[in-house]
């Protein structure tokens, strides 16, 4: 699945947080989304991507587990 | 004075006191009608709401985040409320759902019940993992089903919304279970986040939302809690459940269309207990454990 994709600049790293620059505009997020080895001056590139395997099918493992619901009144 | 008139004296007293100790032991107890308790939970950001009705079954709305499991085991061994009789997820944001994995470790379901709004996180997977794990079956949450608890009183689903919110900005928050508890003449509306979207599909369903308490939407966030849905509501106590420092939750636009009702927050007064108990409803909380009615 390809989509657009957003490049960030990390302006500066402080304590727990990162700034970032989109464009010229700032953002405050948490240190801990930077990807191992992005420090102060890295360019980012954040995109869409497929969910991870652990992910997929979890409708189906829903339907699973609902397998049984009589619907209606449920009396405890 | 003679002799006999000490020994009648001394009778009357007698008798007297007879009399005054059978009142007395049949003086009638003050009346305890069967309620059903409510523990909103102090989980910081997020929300888990302990319901547990007079015949003692127990229902989890919600688990908070992750961090907040040890709290929330805590709260259902207090009230002994394990295996509980069910989990109710309002919506899959992880500040409700988060620590749900733990409690279905740690602490046993025999059922659980969410809707089918997809937001497929791996916090949500791995709470599935638990629940095939756990062999504990899952119920559909849609409008209208109905939870019969004992002892009188009912959960109805008011949410999430049929069909589904498709546009919104917060579009898992817009489609979270709503659910009105009724017991006699006391009642509580559990409003997840649903925000002002939901609040007027609500309204133009001419859903009977009126409710004592109201456990407010999405933590007192400006985008809920409309003025026409809270004057549907006509709540006579707004709780809310908000981590400490957050200006946002409850937002000061809230609170100003709250003004006409008293308002709670865990974030100042830690874990709410209510009880509903048909005719009133009175709460006490981790800071001021004295019983008050709103």
């Amino acid at each position: 699945m390809k989509h657009g994709s957003v490049l960030l600049f990390v302006d500066a790293v402080e304590d727990e947080d990162a700034w970032i620059l989109i464009g010229d505009a700032r953002h405050r997020v948490a240190r801990a989304i930077l990807p191992p080895g992005a420090g102060e001056g890295a360019w980012l590139r954040l995109s869409i991507d497929d969910p991870p395997p652990e992910v997929r099918d979890l409708q189906g493992r829903r339907a699973q587990l609902m397998q049984g619901d009589p619907g209606g009144k449920i009396k405890l | 004075m003679p002799k006999q008139a000490w020994s009648l004296r001394i009778l009357h007293a007698l008798a007297f006191a007879q009399v005054f100790a059978c009142s007395r032991m049949q003086l009638p107890a003050p009346p305890s009608r069967p309620a059903v308790q409510v523990d909103v939970i102090s989980v910081g950001a997020g929300d888990a709401i302990l319901v547990s009705s007079p015949t003692g079954k127990h229902l989890l709305i919600d688990g908070g985040d992750s961090e907040a499991a040890p709290a929330v085991l805590a709260a259902l061994r207090q009230r002994s409320a394990c295996p509980l009789d069910m989990i109710l997820l309002t919506h899959r944001h992880a500040d409700h759902l988060g620590g749900l994995k733990r409690v279905v470790e740690n602490c046993g379901a025999k059922l659980f019940m969410d809707s089918g709004f997809a937001h497929d996180s791996t916090v949500y997977a791995h709470l599935l993992d638990a629940l095939e794990k756990h062999h504990v079956p899952l119920r559909q949450a849609e409008l209208g089903r109905q939870i019969e608890l004992g002892g009188g009183a009912l959960l109805t689903l008011l949410g999430p919304p049929h069909p589904f919110i498709e546009k919104s900005v917060d579009i898992v928050n817009a489609n979270s279970v709503v659910s009105r508890l009724e017991i006699g003449r006391t009642s509580m509306l559990f409003a997840g986040d649903a925000e002002a979207q939901a609040e007027k599909r609500l309204l133009d369903s001419n859903t009977a939302v009126r409710s004592t308490v109201l456990k407010v939407g999405h933590h007192g966030s400006r985008t809920s809690s409309t003025a026409e849905f809270l004057r549907a509501v006509s709540p006579r106590l707004a709780v809310v459940s908000n981590a400490a420092g957050d200006s946002k939750h409850p937002h000061p636009d809230t609170l100003v269309r709250l003004k006409q009702t008293r308002v709670v927050e865990t974030a100042l007064e830690g874990t709410i207990h209510l009880d509903l108990d048909g005719e009133t409803v009175t709460f006490r909380t981790e800071q001021h454990p004295e019983k008050r009615g709103p």
